[in-house]
Parts: structure tokens; sequence; C-alpha cells
């Protein structure tokens, strides 16, 4: 099976990551008490996130990343989502 | 097997390092030094008196007298007006029972600000109006030295709130405790740093001298009467409300406990 465009961006692979990445930090933010060690990627990728827009942009609201951070968040799943479309199309074919 | 043990403040930090391990979630509970501040002895006093009274900027000061002697403690709470951990802090801290010593508590340092929930009061920004060695600026800022003169504290440590995270963020402070030169800051970040999860690394607070003069509150205490001084800063930057009061409750505690005012009794797990 040839990964299709479609399936690298909204397969199992990148819709799982994208939730792992954002909901729990997402939750952490809303209540600081839900922070949890799942948090901590999208946590990491916040942090460093706004460091460099904030280094760019001083007068922005540490807030206006979150697009950047959802943006970047979704990049990082598509990566993740093509990266396991690849290793399954090896898989499938070292089987025939 | 739990063992119940009473230590003097002295050896309390380093002990408490190592057993008051807590997450944000849980410290409200189990936070050995908050609990021993809570849960002092009843006081010998508790006075409170009004800071500028029949001025627009009338404010509650308290006085609690522990039943032995120690150091003179100043909590300022509300300076700027729209930080609201120091000022819900501070109240609470108008309850706490200290076992030795003198503490002294200003919630609302700036009325006006604190009742228009702004950062600034009638003069603008309160802790910009203590010039070294002149006098402060304003009426307000000359009513509060007047009565930091009248105290002589030997610890003056005013709570404050950020934005952003030290060193990660230009311009802003982030998670610190700046202090003046003779401060034992860095012990009481370590012990602050079990309160912070594991899993938000950059919320760490640091240990900053502060020394360059400038016109702060805590700066002028420092250099003019020779108060051991902080400042502290917990930041909204991630952290709910709840959060920020639980840091700025936790650094309160260990402030006192470092500088003998309380017992920490804690639960050693062998
Ligand atoms: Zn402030």
């Amino acid at each position: 099976m040839t990964p299709t465009i479609r399936r690298i961006l909204a397969g199992p692979a990148t819709i799982v990551t994208f939730i792992l990445l954002v909901v729990p930090f997402g939750l952490g933010w809303l209540k600081t008490a839900l922070f949890t060690p799942l948090a901590l990627p999208g946590y990491l990728i916040y942090a460093v996130g706004s460091a460099i827009g904030n280094a760019i942009a001083p007068r922005f609201e540490l807030w206006v990343y979150w697009v950047p951070f959802i943006a970047a968040c979704y990049a990082i799943s598509v990566a993740v989502g093509a990266s396991y479309e690849w290793v399954c199309e090896q898989l499938s074919e070292s089987d025939q | 097997m739990n063992r119940r043990t009473v230590l003097g403040a002295a050896g309390s930090l380093a002990v408490g390092t190592i057993t008051v391990a807590t997450a944000v979630v849980r410290s409200r509970s189990d936070d050995a030094f908050v609990s021993a501040a809570r849960n002092g002895p009843p006081a010998d006093d508790v006075v409170t008196e009004q800071l500028l009274p029949d001025t627009v900027h009338e404010t509650p000061i308290y006085t609690i007298e522990a039943p032995a002697d120690g150091a003179t403690v100043m909590v300022f709470g509300g300076v700027h007006g729209d930080e609201y951990n120091g000022i819900e802090v501070s109240h609470e801290v108008t309850e706490w029972r200290p076992n030795a010593g003198t503490l002294v508590v200003v919630p609302e340092t700036d009325r006006v600000a604190v009742e228009n929930e702004r950062r600034e009061g009638v003069d603008g920004d309160l802790n910009r109006h203590f010039p070294i060695d002149e006098e402060p600026t304003t009426e307000l800022a000359r009513g509060i030295w007047d009565a930091v003169e009248r105290y002589d504290p030997d610890v003056v440590l005013d709570l404050h709130r950020s934005l952003g995270i030290f060193d990660l963020h230009q311009r802003y402070v982030g998670q610190a405790l700046f202090h003046s030169a003779d401060a034992p800051a860095k012990e009481i970040v370590a012990s602050l740093n079990d309160v912070v999860p594991w899993y938000m690394p950059a919320h760490r607070f640091v240990a900053e001298p502060s020394t360059h003069p400038s016109p702060l509150l805590f700066k002028k205490a420092a250099h003019e009467l020779g108060s051991t001084a902080y400042l502290f800063e917990t930041t909204s930057f991630m952290l709910d409300q709840e959060a920020k009061n639980t840091f700025t409750r936790a650094a309160t505690a260990r402030v006192l406990a470092r500088h003998g005012m309380l017992e920490v009794s804690m639960e050693v797990e062998r």
C-alpha cells in the first residue's frame, strides 16, 4: 500500500501524535493542577516557541503563540505520520 | 514506617529539601513549611493598625507577636494592585502563627491600586518611589517607609507576580527570588523548587542577587536599614491563580522558616 497525501496529513498516526502534543498541555494551561508528565512535550514546544517569538516580537503577549504552537504541533505530527506510513510500507513490501 | 520528627528551623530547610517533594497539585495539603506556619502556637498578641489613616491610602497593617523572641519580618502584598497572589497570600499570612519573632503584614500596600485592580495607584508605580538615601517621593511611599523604619525589620519580603520566564523571554523576570547580598536565597529557592513539578522545568525558581541601587522598597530596606530583603516573583505564564498562590505561600513560609520563625515538623518516610 502506498501512503497517500491524505493518509499522511490525517492518518491515525498523525492524529494521535497531534492529540498527544496538544491535549495534555492544553489541560495544564486551563488548570495548572491538570499538568501531568504527558504535557511535557507540548510544554517544551510552547516554551521554546514562545521564546523565539518573544525574541523576534517582544511586544506580543505570550498567549498569542498558541497559533504557531498549533501549527508546529501539526507539522511535527505530519512528520511522525509520514514516518509511520513509510515504515508500514517497508514492512508490507518485505512480507511479499 | 512513618516517624514524626520536629526539627529546629535551622536544620529544617536541608531536610525539607529531601522530604517535602510535592507537586503543585498536592502541595496545598502536603507542604510542611506552610502547615508549620498555619499551625504554630497561639500568638502573644495580634494588633491591627491603619497605615496612613484618614487618607485615600489608608490600609491595615497586622502585627503578630509570636510567643518566643526572634526576628522581625515584614511581608508586603499589593505593592502592585493587580498581582493577586501577593494580596491573597498576605491576607492568609495575617492568620499564620509563627513560633518565634514578630511578623508584620501589609496585604494591600497600595490600597487604591488594589481596589482598582490596576498595577499603579494614584501616583503611578509604587515600587519606583523609594530612592536610596533620599525621601520617598510620594505620600504613600513616605507613609510606608515611616512604618518600615519604625519596625526596623530584620527581613523584608515583597510579593509580586511577573510574566514570562526568566532567561527565556526577554523583558520578563519569570519565577525568581531577587535578594540582598546577605540573603540565604539559594537555599530557599532549592527548597521551593521541590514544589515545582519536574515536568515543568522552565518554571524552576532562580535566586538573583539584586544589589544595584534602584528605587524599590526592598532595596531601600536592604541599603538603609541593613534588612535581609527579598522580592518574590511568580509568573502568569502557563499558571493559574491557584498555582501562583501555592508558590507564593510556599516561598513566604520558607523565608519565615529560614529566618528562624517556624519549627517545621514533617513526616519522614523511612
Ligand atoms: Zn509587581
